[in-house]
């Protein structure tokens, strides 16, 4: 038997488009099994390549991009930068015209509004004239319990039946 | 893909028919640019530069001499191409001879070989192995039996002779088989995967 076909030439008649007769083919089985093994790569290197395409996430054409290069930064959405950066700075200059408009700040403890002058009110003293006791009841105020009546008196003097 | 109509209103100057002429070969563009380039980055750059190319030029598209997509795919690729030349070369990666190896002695491979090299992982092999196969060969191989491409037409693509395309897709297969039998015996000294797989089917 004639020698067997180089690698190149196996992996050319496995995918040659009009495969040659060559008659030591026909014959050799090694390589018979060769081609078919060459042809059987082929399969897989589409099958790798088709599963390596379909695997990459696609992502969001870019139309307006695209229609940005074509004319130059005319399209929406230069268009729509331009406003919203018009916009921008229209809020600054507004907030650093608000901010200028406003009075200075002054000292803190003398912008407080001026406290209520509160006075306690004195105790209740009941006069107890038989024994000449004199003994004070706290107020509510002075109790700490919400007085009932703002009309309670400053002295109440409880004479004995 | 799309039919005359909408590349004639394209031609005119038609937003709307430019529109849809791009979003319809969005998706194939992008998929051929990353299988060339592995990025996705620059397979999406690659993509809007060839279609602002393609748009400014609709007028010196001819549908007598081939379909959008055939445009397409010349501006495409060689943009694809320029753009890794201007890149440094990837390196050989000891990382994916590993894998290569790692993938096609797969435990469940030794059990049911036929099965496990269909399975994503033994394809992910083949693919890393792609990429360490030479520029041209990788190129010619891509156009061959991803786009299913015919030699002639793979020739005026890549700018070189039927015959050279011919030679890339064998010197490419070549390569890629002993790229494929090396990562093998570095993990598994018992077999070749491609014999073996073939034994088992
Ligand atoms: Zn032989």
């Amino acid at each position: 038997m004639d020698k067997h076909l180089t690698e190149l030439a196996l992996a050319h008649i496995a995918d040659a488009e009009s495969p040659p007769v060559i008659e030591h083919l026909r014959s050799c089985r090694e390589c018979q099994r060769a081609v078919g093994e060459y042809r059987w790569l082929q399969g897989e290197i589409t099958a790798a390549l088709k599963t390596e395409a379909k695997a990459i996430p696609l992502p969001r054409p870019r139309w307006w991009d695209l229609w940005e290069r074509l004319h130059g930064g005319r399209g929406p959405a230069a268009a729509t930068r331009r406003l919203f950066a018009a916009a921008g700075i229209a809020m600054l200059i507004c907030s650093l015209l608000v901010a200028w408009s406003l009075p200075t700040p002054v000292n803190a403890s003398s912008a407080l509004p001026p406290k209520p002058l509160s006075i306690p009110l004195p105790a209740i003293v009941t006069a107890d004239n038989e024994l000449g006791h004199v003994t004070a009841t706290p107020t509510p105020s002075q109790s700490g319990r919400q007085s009932p009546s703002t009309l309670t008196p400053a002295l109440t003097l409880y004479p004995k039946p | 893909m799309v039919d005359e109509r909408i590349i004639h209103d394209a031609q005119r100057g038609d937003p709307a028919a430019q529109r849809a002429l791009y979003e319809a070969h969005y998706a194939a563009a992008f998929r051929l640019a990353y299988l060339f380039l592995q990025n996705p980055g620059d397979a999406e750059e690659v993509v809007q530069d060839a279609f602002v190319y393609l748009l400014r030029n609709l007028d010196r598209y001819d549908g007598e001499k081939g379909t959008f997509w055939a445009w397409l795919r010349v501006t495409l690729v060689s943009r694809c191409r320029n753009k890794r030349r201007r890149q440094q070369p990837p390196l050989v990666s000891l990382e994916g001879m590993e894998a290569t190896g790692r993938f096609l002695v797969d435990p469940n491979a030794a059990n049911d070989p036929a099965r496990a090299l269909e399975n994503r992982g033994a394809r992910r092999a083949i693919w890393q192995a792609l990429q360490q196969v030479s520029e041209g060969a990788r190129e010619a191989i891509i156009l061959r039996f991803y786009e299913g491409l015919a030699y002639a037409d793979i020739a005026r693509i890549l700018d070189c002779s039927p015959e050279a395309a011919r030679a890339r897709v064998a010197h490419g297969k070549l390569q890629l088989r002993r790229l494929l039998d090396e990562g093998e015996e570095r993990r598994a000294p018992q077999g070749h995967p491609v014999e073996t797989a073939r034994a088992a089917g």
